[in-house]
């Protein structure tokens, strides 16, 4: 009769040490089941938005160019029919002021690199993101197969489940339920 | 200045960063260009057709600009062709690797149209 009641209370002390390691992992599994995609889809949301920014902003260039150059050909030609002294300043002013604003349109065109630069930094961002998500995965899987006795495949099948719900842009209570079940707990 | 009718192969994964390349080359008078997006695009492009000269990226997905500079020094059709790195790799070790795998010269972005023009007044001296 005392052994049984040993066993028993064995039993509900392993009960609650379960459910402690189940309210452990649940939180981190959530949270960052959720978190880590958004964040990645963000970071690639604002380098498609920088990519087609970068391109409209480039025709917008592209078209001021192409009048400007428009100017010039015309401004050539006005002077080439040898107007009067006053007329031809201006049309000398003009040209000179033209040829100023072409290049600045070149100065301007060579500075949208600054997106390839920005996308370079936001693919860093998010192959860090990348190694956390590694990171968090080891961490739960040490703790869902600590103090038990796994074989190594089993250790592989949690963990490529657990990466399963991390790939994943939302995880429910469900699926957190359903995966620590599959874990025995 | 190389002659203006020279066949010119941009290389870079970014569409923007292919367009800045070619304008500038057209502001410099070089109309003959076409595109790659990675150095394995580039590559069979090269074996393809015939260019005179390679304007590439460094950091690339499925081919990189270091991996497309040696198979084009390791290939007896194409290792005569000079290849100008455009890249955001600035440090000195990015550099000497580069000039080890073979590239001719090498520019930091961004860059200005002064520089692109002088780089390639240099490698075609």
């Amino acid at each position: 009769m005392k052994d049984l009641e040993e066993i028993i209370k064995e039993l509900i002390t392993n009960v609650r040490e379960l459910e402690g390691v189940i309210e452990n992992i649940k939180k981190p599994v959530s949270e960052s089941s959720q978190l880590l995609p958004e964040t990645a889809k963000n970071i690639e949301d604002v380098m498609v938005f920088l990519e087609q920014t970068s391109h409209t902003i480039m025709n917008l260039l592209e078209k001021i160019n192409e009048n400007s150059n428009k100017i010039q050909e015309d401004v050539e030609f006005l002077l080439s029919l040898n107007p009067v002294s006053k007329v031809k300043e201006r049309l000398e002013s003009i040209k000179q002021k033209n040829e100023e604003n072409i290049n600045t349109l070149l100065e301007l065109y060579t500075h949208m690199s600054f997106h390839d630069l920005a996308g370079q930094q936001l693919k860093t961002v998010l192959e860090v993101l990348e190694k956390i998500k590694g990171a968090l995965l080891d961490i739960i899987v040490s703790q869902v197969t600590a103090g038990k006795n796994l074989k190594e495949e089993e250790v592989s099948g949690i963990k490529g489940k657990v990466s399963e719900l991390l790939e994943r842009d939302r995880i429910s209570q469900e699926d957190v339920d359903k995966l620590l079940e599959e874990f025995g707990l | 200045m190389p002659p203006t009718d020279i066949k010119i192969l941009v290389v870079d994964d970014m569409s923007t960063m292919r367009r800045i390349i070619r304008t500038i080359l057209n502001q410099l008078g070089y109309s003959n260009i076409e595109e790659a997006e990675n150095g394995k695009q580039a590559l069979a492009k090269l074996k393809k057709e015939k260019f005179d000269f390679v304007v590439t990226d460094w950091n690339m997905p499925e081919m990189d600009g270091l991996s497309l500079v040696k198979a084009i020094r390791s290939d007896q059709e194409l290792k005569h062709i000079p290849v100008l790195m455009v890249t955001a790799e600035a440090k000195k070790e990015n550099v000497m690797e580069a000039l080890k795998a073979g590239v001719n010269n090498y520019i930091v972005k961004p860059f200005t149209p002064e520089v692109l023009k002088e780089k390639m007044e240099k490698i075609f001296k």
